[in-house]
């Protein structure tokens, strides 16, 4: 098995789209990364690949990345595992303001609406320095850029799938060379009652839906100045798919708001973006269907921050980033009646041009917040472009994770007396690149310390306790290759990521981390028709901390397809089979995951 | 390398479909649970791996899954406890809102009880009456040989353990329960006859002796109320906090207080005389008292380990002696002689 995989990668290669853009685009995330973090690896799925996707986030980022998922079955909780780490060690940005939420510190990956984002970037390893706690095994971001040119136009989407599943969305976009206005709403809707493999019974209680609005606002004011308005909604309910047959029922209501206000300023040695956001975040489980009693959690959140870039000179560069969080919780029924929480986070960064191919780096990071000790971070790192070819990357940083809401503050079981999770990480990276062809190698060592984990006490109560630790060495390999004659174009990519993480005090496999994880593409393009393979290969995972086999989860490999046809300008349809070969698999216990499955969708371009 | 591509993906296609193989449980020997001790593992919270342990009578063997290995299927999602009558257990499953009938003798299943159960948490059987403690303040009576659903309690706090005497059933609240009360069932009637109030939360209830004894505790005292009948008749107050597990044993109470075991004398309780601690279990990290029980003055206690890998279960004798250990499955929260 491991022989054909390591033969597949070496044949298939990772897509790197280029999209082409008439438009002026202004990318509303940090420039300071762009400039003071070119040391890190960043795997870009644009605009042109989001809009094209079929499945999920989940599902996408499942196919295109290294990240393992863990999901509780289709459309329920999705926790991502990136290099090895758990869900809130990954740290999630919505143009550039982090949304892992306060209670729990992760974001559920089937709650986050994917044709609401331009841009979606994924930064593999440590980045605590700039995008601040959670960012261990990697970052991602969300973005949504302001377009200034000449456009007005929407795309409407309809579809239909399996399961009675049924989504309809939409975007419309107004772009003037002074203004840039966008809207997306989305709706998805499933009975989700999937025949499940080995079990007698239906996926049942798994229904839900989901609505999102986003907008998108820009004005530009003069060459140096320009502000900005982002706002998204998202409400959903999700029945928590049965256990066992007779079980209670249980239903799940999100609600989050976000909104953000940016100011962009821009002069040839300066520039700056302060934005502030205000931020609600609430969840009811019901915990007793079909009686109403519910159990309540609510966080509301002001955000602040100012980024600041100077150019010393030619060579060199200096930027700060100064950021402030303010958190008040409340519950209904719940652990935490209310709660609140200050935090403020200051980086400063320096950047050096040593020679044309030499680039270094370095930042720094202090918090300050009157609950925990927060640790000093930094990252350094090195860019060296050895020819038009060959680049190679170095890069060392020190990471964190705070204690959440609710680690600190439920009762019982939270404890004021927490420390940060803190991460040390070395990393190499090499990219290879020709106009057809590229190939990225990263090799990486993290060790984790003061892991928070929820344990029982003899007590007899759960508590939340800084316990063990964990070392991770791991190597992902990233392919691509594009190539066409007449009409044909294919388009090849693949992936494949090793880890190897173990409790250094135990020597066991940590659970629930694939050793192996690899993935490819194959897409087959001819005038108005696209043809478009995905293949997931996941190893199998240790349940089990002291890494008894007996219960651990199946390796399994995952086929989705699909067809793309242009009937017009105006008009385009696909049609999407998932699981083609019928795999039965699960990513975590007694959560088996749909069979085979199909989708069709119509998308209408006015 | 376009053919070699097709080969890859061809083998990966073999692969994905051998893959679905399953491995069928090893058939077991001639079985027989009748004598001897059951163990409940509780599992990991909606993961429905909870399972059954058997341990010889004369502590020397443990058999895991047993009731996986009867019926093929696991018992559910989380195992709360057993009730028992000569020829039947009744497994108490609690987040899959059943109790699961099994015999015995081979831990066949029998039958499933879900009428009327809302996330069941003890059980226990008299005059072929199976009564049963719900989250929704209710207790539920089924028939013990048909299993038809006789009669619903309801109480006005939520039950948690289940002990009989002198034709009584007792219920205690739960220990998060605002209200702290044994309710007293007469099974002449099955109506509730009479609620006794107490301080401090209850966390364990047991009977012996024709007595019953509530233990009540906090983080500043805990207490042994002896119920005689339908009254009070004796507390006696320890200044040990966060007690659990209450049960009774050969004229002996006993319980547990972070990781110490404590022994009272029931004969010795109308004199005052304080409890002793016998000796402390290992601490082994987290979780290392997550279920007790005294049999014959064998003290079975359990090392949760986190909920991450299997327990393990610790038999020590009354002086602190380990009598022998044994793995078992995830959370193990109960033992039981039959």
């Amino acid at each position: 098995m491991r022989l054909f995989w390591s033969s597949l990668f070496m044949f298939c290669f990772v897509n790197i789209f280029a999209q082409q853009n008439m438009l002026d685009e202004i990318v509303i995330t940090d420039f300071v990364s762009k400039k003071f973090q070119k040391a890190q690896v960043k795997i870009e799925l644009n605009d042109s690949i989001l809009r094209d996707y079929t499945g999920n986030l989940t599902q996408l980022l499942e196919f295109k990345t290294p990240i393992f998922f863990k999901e509780n079955g289709f459309g329920m909780v999705s926790s991502p595992s990136f290099r090895g780490t758990t869900a809130q060690q990954t740290a999630v940005l919505w143009n550039g303001i982090p949304i892992n939420s306060f209670l729990l510190g992760q974001t559920d990956f089937n709650s986050l609406p994917l044709k609401s984002y331009d841009e979606i970037a994924v930064l593999p390893g440590g980045g605590g320095v700039l995008k601040g706690s959670g960012a261990i095994g990697g970052t991602i971001e969300l973005n949504n850029n302001l377009y200034f040119g000449n456009k007005n136009e929407g795309e409407f989407n309809i579809g239909y799938g399996s399961f009675n599943t049924y989504n309809a969305g939409g975007r419309w976009q107004t772009h003037t060379k002074k203004w840039s206005f966008d809207v997306t709403f989305n709706r998805l809707d499933s009975k989700n009652n999937f025949k499940q493999f080995k079990k007698d019974w239906r996926n049942t209680n798994g229904e839900f839906y989901s609505n999102s609005i986003g907008a998108n606002l820009g004005y530009r004011i003069n060459n140096k100045n320009t502000i900005s308005y982002h706002t998204s909604t998202f409400l959903d309910e999700r029945h928590f798919s049965l256990v066992t047959p007779y079980q209670i029922p249980t239903k799940y209501q999100n609600s989050t708001f976000r909104n953000l206000l940016t100011w962009q300023h821009k002069t040839i040695n300066f520039e700056s973006n302060l934005r502030f956001a205000l931020f609600s975040e609430q969840y009811n489980f019901f915990d007793q269907l079909p009686t109403s009693d519910f159990k309540q959690g609510k966080v509301n959140s002001i955000f602040s921050k100012w980024e600041a870039a100077y150019k010393i000179n030619n060579k060199s560069k200096l930027a700060s980033v100064i950021s402030l969080t303010s958190n008040k919780g409340n519950g209904h029924d719940s652990g935490i009646s209310t709660a609140q929480r200050t935090y403020i986070e200051a980086s400063v960064l320096y950047a050096n041009q040593i020679t044309t191919k030499l680039h270094a780096e370095v930042g720094t990071k202090i918090d300050y917040s009157k609950d925990y000790e927060t640790p000093f971070l930094y990252s350094a790192g090195i860019l060296y472009q050895v020819n038009s070819n060959y680049e190679l990357k170095f890069r060392t940083s020190k990471n964190y994770r705070i204690p959440t809401f609710n680690d600190l503050y439920w009762q019982p079981g939270g404890n004021l007396e927490l420390k940060p999770e803190k991460s040390y990480q070395f990393e190499i990276n090499q990219l290879f690149t020709n106009k057809k062809f590229s190939f990225t190698t990263n090799f990486y060592f993290n060790t984790i310390s003061n892991l928070i984990q929820w344990i029982p006490t003899s007590s007899g109560y759960w508590s939340a306790q800084n316990t063990s630790e964990i070392e991770i060495f791991g190597a992902e390999f990233f392919g691509d290759y594009q190539f066409g004659f007449n009409n044909h174009l294919f388009k090849l990519s693949g992936m494949y990521a090793f880890i190897h993480a173990k409790n250094p005090s135990t020597d066991q496999y940590q659970i629930y981390v694939p050793m192996h994880k690899a993935n490819f593409g194959l897409s087959y393009n001819i005038k108005r028709f696209t043809m478009q393979l995905d293949g997931l290969y996941t190893g199998e995972v240790y349940t089990r901390t002291n890494n008894d086999s007996s219960y651990n989860l199946k390796g399994y490999a995952v086929f989705n397809t699909s067809f793309y046809y242009n009937i017009s300008n105006t008009y385009k349809v696909s049609f999407n089979l998932k699981n083609l070969t019928n795999q039965a698999y699960q990513t975590t216990i007694e959560r088996w995951l749909p069979g085979r499955n199909y989708t069709i969708q119509l998308t209408i371009k006015i | 390398m376009k053919n070699i591509f097709i080969f890859a993906l061809f083998t990966s296609l073999l692969f994905s479909c051998s893959s679905n193989d399953e491995h069928s449980d090893p058939a077991l020997d001639s079985t027989n649970y009748s004598s001897g001790f059951l163990i409940t593992n509780e599992g990991n919270f909606t993961s429905a791996n909870a399972s059954i342990s058997f341990i010889s009578n004369n502590l020397s063997a443990i058999e895991n899954t047993i009731y996986k290995a009867a019926n093929g299927t696991s018992v559910g999602d989380v195992v709360q406890s057993i009730a028992f009558t000569n020829d039947l257990a009744f497994v108490v499953v609690n987040n899959s809102n059943v109790i699961e009938v099994v015999t015995k003798k081979d831990f066949k299943k029998v039958y499933t009880i879900s009428q009327n159960i809302v996330n069941p948490r003890y059980a226990i059987v008299k005059n072929n009456l199976l009564y049963v403690t719900n989250s929704n303040k209710s207790i539920t009576i089924y028939d013990a040989s048909s299993f038809g659903f006789v009669k619903k309690i309801a109480l006005n706090f939520t039950p948690e353990f289940i002990v009989e005497a002198n034709n009584k059933v007792y219920t205690s609240s739960n220990f998060y329960d605002s209200s702290s009360v044994v309710g007293i069932i007469d099974i002449n009637t099955n109506e509730l006859e009479t609620s006794l109030n107490f301080d401090l939360p209850i966390n364990g209830l047991t009977s012996g002796d024709n007595a019953i004894y509530v233990l009540t505790t906090s983080s500043l005292k805990t207490t042994i109320e002896t119920i005689s009948n339908t009254i009070v008749s004796k507390t006696n107050e320890y200044s040990i906090l966060d007690a659990r597990f209450l049960t009774y044993d050969q004229g002996n109470l006993y319980f547990t207080a972070n990781l110490g075991i404590y022994r009272a004398k029931v004969a010795e309780l109308t004199q005052n005389i304080a409890a002793s601690e016998l000796f402390k279990v290992n601490d082994n990290s987290w979780s290392s008292l997550y279920g007790f029980e005294v049999f014959d003055g064998n003290i079975f206690t359990s090392d949760a380990k986190g909920f991450t890998q299997d327990s393990e279960i610790t038999i020590y004798n009354s002086y602190g002696t380990k009598v022998n250990t044994f793995t078992a499955g995830i959370g193990t929260n109960g033992f039981y002689k039959i």
